[in-house]
């Protein structure tokens, strides 16, 4: 799949699993449960799942892991996760809709308050919202259908001045 | 004034341009509409009964004589020749055509003026004092920290799209101008024992179908930390605040469901957190960038301050009369602050003719230090005049029929368009508003009644502020008939107050006699020189049901009221 990243375009394999117990308006995928196995296929899990296959995986040694990034629904609070961001390689956040304001936060606590350094990466984004998730720090984007990957690059450099203080 | 630099002006125009590009996309077809809906609303764009509606933002009430020349020119190109301003110190435009709208907002940041963010779901315009910086019982100009919460509101990243509208109100008097206990964030700027400036934050205020009033969340804000914790009350709003119901969305409804020990414990927390992140995200506003927003509000008055001010005597019982009632005292003393009254008699409140408009630039510009003001009671201020030029100035004022001596009086009422322009609206406002101002047009009587706030809401939105209102006026639709619920004793300022409830309501035929009926009972109870409010807080509200509901039961319309 192509995405943003960096405002590049490049192709990512990274594939949404969503959690069964998820009803989120994103996730309309079918629902799977995670294997401890197949590690050959980058894939984005629930927070519950994601702390479940690190339980499994403890101990196998480095690069064990690796292919395992999580996704945060709105609602999702990050507290279970801060301790481990070392080793998430991905977080994706799921904006249902444009008027969703949750994943800004989420952006930036991950970013700003626990200094997460992998990518975090929206899912659901719409190209005339880019430039505000990329101040709040998500450096990825996965976009809403509607939207044309060319073209969305441009968006970024709409209004390139803001406010020192926000 | 706040001087935009060259790049904030280029910020301005870019924003007009990618309004130009969401218009293009969205005729297109390449952007649906209700994404496209959320975006011109970010630019103060409502569709409305008839057509659209533009509302562009005056930052806490503050014109210069360019900009209201510019609204006035605005209104004659773009829209009928007028313009509404609002209780949000906001002006709107009633019919706009939507492929216009970039070119308006292109002609508004040529005057550094623009629409962002007076709609949608995110922080709208600051509100402040219309008397900032020229009253005498102010503990801080509010201004320039007004002007500071603009710039960190304006595109702030992370809370562009909130549960609900946010409004702040600020002020830095001792009497409360700006309505801050009806505001989601109200601030009131003090002075701690050590002379230092401090904040007085207020939480979760709000009118709207559900009225509340703010509470104390904070009593003693140092000045540098005031972003931060701004920060961290819209953080825990924008993480918890509902997002499934919209009307139960605003803070108001968060803050009561955790209560405000519980609410202030997780702001405590969001803020503590905050602060150990790196600084550009955790703003502590220092010294120097206080003292820059501060040095655009210091006046630099014209001519000689020490000239002759004083007034020159005239033997004008109208000019008399309209002194008494139009114009407050100046902290200056060779100023005097005059009120521009927007509520002659048969104008719908707060409308403005372009012609009239552009008169009043000029006024602005020529005897008043090249500044006017809006009020939240939809009028307009001209808060430099000089005292040797006040006959002059109410003369000009005079014949653009903008100096009725009513200030805050029965006639200077609010009310919000109504069904006259908005689709949410029950009832009318505008023909009501009129119909009162008829009825009540003998001075004398007015001055007899003396200082009175009614105001008037055509829906339980509550644009008008019916809950502050002495009298508060709301319209109700009866199975498709306009009735009106009476409110008695609200207040907005220091003692803010939501009105009580009257009993059934009242047939729009029946509402003018209504208000008589309840002036009357005010004449009868009150003792002294006791204004109206002050009369409705001691007796309580039942004299005037009472009085209103006995004596209208011989009107069919009292009967039919009772029944539905
Ligand atoms: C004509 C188009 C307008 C529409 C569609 C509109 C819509 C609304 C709605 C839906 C609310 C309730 C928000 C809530 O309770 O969450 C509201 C509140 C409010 N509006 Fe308007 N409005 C309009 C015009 C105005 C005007 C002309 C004014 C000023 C005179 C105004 C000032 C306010 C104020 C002060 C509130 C109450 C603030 C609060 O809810 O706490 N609005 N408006
Ligand atoms: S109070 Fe109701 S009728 Fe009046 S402007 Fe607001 S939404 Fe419209």
């Amino acid at each position: 799949m192509q995405i943003i990243k960096n405002r590049q375009i490049i192709d990512s394999p990274w594939q949404l699993e969503p959690d069964q117990l998820d009803s989120e308006p994103g996730l309309d995928q079918p629902h799977q449960t995670p294997s401890v196995e197949d590690e050959s296929r980058p894939r984005l899990v629930s927070v519950r799942h994601w702390l479940e296959l690190r339980n499994a995986i403890k101990g196998r040694g480095q690069g064990h892991g690796d292919h395992v990034g999580i996704y945060l629904n709105a609602d999702d609070p990050i507290s279970s996760i801060v301790k481990h961001l070392d080793s998430i390689p991905v977080i994706a956040i799921i904006f249902g809709s444009i008027t969703e304001g949750r994943g800004y936060s989420q952006a930036v606590e991950l970013r700003q308050q626990h200094h997460y350094q992998g990518e975090i990466r929206a899912i659901g984004a719409t190209v005339d919202n880019l430039s505000l998730m990329e101040r709040c720090g998500i450096n990825a984007f996965q976009l809403t259908a509607d939207d044309d990957l060319e073209q969305a690059l441009s968006f970024f450099t709409e209004i390139d001045t803001v406010y020192p203080y926000n | 004034m706040y001087q935009y630099s060259d790049q904030e002006r280029q910020f301005l125009h870019q924003r007009a341009s990618q309004f130009q590009g969401q218009v293009t996309r969205f005729n297109a077809g390449a952007l649906d509409s209700d994404r496209f809906t959320q975006l011109r609303l970010r630019n103060g764009l409502y569709e409305q009964r008839h057509a659209h509606m533009l509302r562009v933002a005056i930052p806490y009430g503050q014109l210069n004589s360019a900009q209201l020349a510019k609204l006035a020119h605005i209104a004659r190109k773009y829209d009928r020749g007028y313009g509404h301003f609002t209780t949000r110190q906001n002006i709107q435009y009633n019919w706009p055509k939507l492929n216009d709208v970039p070119a308006i907002l292109h002609e508004l940041a040529e005057v550094d003026m623009h629409a962002i963010q007076t709609s949608g779901s995110c922080i709208r315009n600051i509100t402040s004092d219309h008397l900032a910086g020229v009253s005498s019982d102010e503990y801080e100009d509010p201004r320039p920290w007004c002007e500071l919460l603009r710039q960190w509101s304006t595109l702030h990243p992370e809370f562009n799209w909130l549960p609900r509208k946010f409004k702040f109100a600020v002020t830095g008097a001792k009497n409360d101008r700006a309505a801050v206990q009806f505001h989601d964030i109200g601030i009131r700027i003090v002075k701690n024992s050590d002379n230092e400036v401090r904040f007085k934050i207020y939480v979760g205020g709000g009118m709207g179908r559900t009225p509340v009033i703010g509470k104390l969340i904070h009593d003693d804000l140092p000045t540098s930390e005031l972003l931060s914790y701004l920060q961290a009350i819209m953080r825990v709003y924008n993480k918890y605040g509902r997002r499934d119901n919209k009307y139960k969305a605003r803070i108001k409804i968060l803050v009561n469901a955790l209560g405000i020990e519980k609410f202030s414990e997780k702001v405590n927390q969001a803020w503590a957190a905050s602060k150990k992140g790196t600084p550009a995200l955790t703003p502590e506003l220092t010294n120097r960038q206080i003292n820059h927003a501060k040095s655009f509000f210091t006046k630099k008055l014209g001519g000689d301050r020490n000239a002759d001010n004083t007034l020159i005597p005239v033997a004008n019982p109208a000019f008399m009369n309209w002194r008494k009632h139009n114009n407050t005292e100046h902290a200056l003393a060779s100023y005097v602050v005059v009120h521009v009254s927007l509520k002659a008699q048969g104008e719908a409140p707060g409308d403005l003719d372009a012609d009239i408009m552009e008169q009043l630039a000029h006024i602005t510009r020529d005897y008043s230090e090249d500044e006017i003001r809006v009020t939240h009671e939809q009028n307009l201020v001209l808060p430099y005049v000089k005292r040797s030029d006040l006959f002059t100035v109410w003369h000009k004022l005079n014949e653009l029929k903008l100096a009725t001596p009513n200030i805050g009086k029965l006639t200077d009422m609010i009310a919000c368009p109504g069904l006259d322009f908005c689709s949410l609206a029950n009832a009318g406002t505008l023909s009501l508003a009129k119909e009162i101002s008829d009825r009540m047009a003998d001075f004398d009587r007015l001055y007899q009644i003396g200082d009175i706030k009614l105001k008037m809401s055509g829906c339980m939105n509550a644009c008008g502020h019916h809950h502050a209102g002495h009298i508060g006026i709301l319209g109700v639709d009866k199975k498709g008939e306009e009735w009106y619920q009476l409110t008695l004793g609200g207040s907005a300022e220091n003692d803010a107050r939501i009105g009580q409830r009257l009993g059934p309501s009242v047939a729009k035929t029946a509402l003018v006699d209504a208000i008589e009926n309840i002036i009357e009972t005010y004449l009868k109870q009150r003792q002294a020189d006791e204004s109206f409010l002050e009369t409705v807080i001691r007796t309580g509200v039942s004299p005037f049901q009472e009085n209103l509901y006995a004596n209208h039961k011989k009107s069919p319309d009292y009967r039919q009221s009772v029944a539905a």
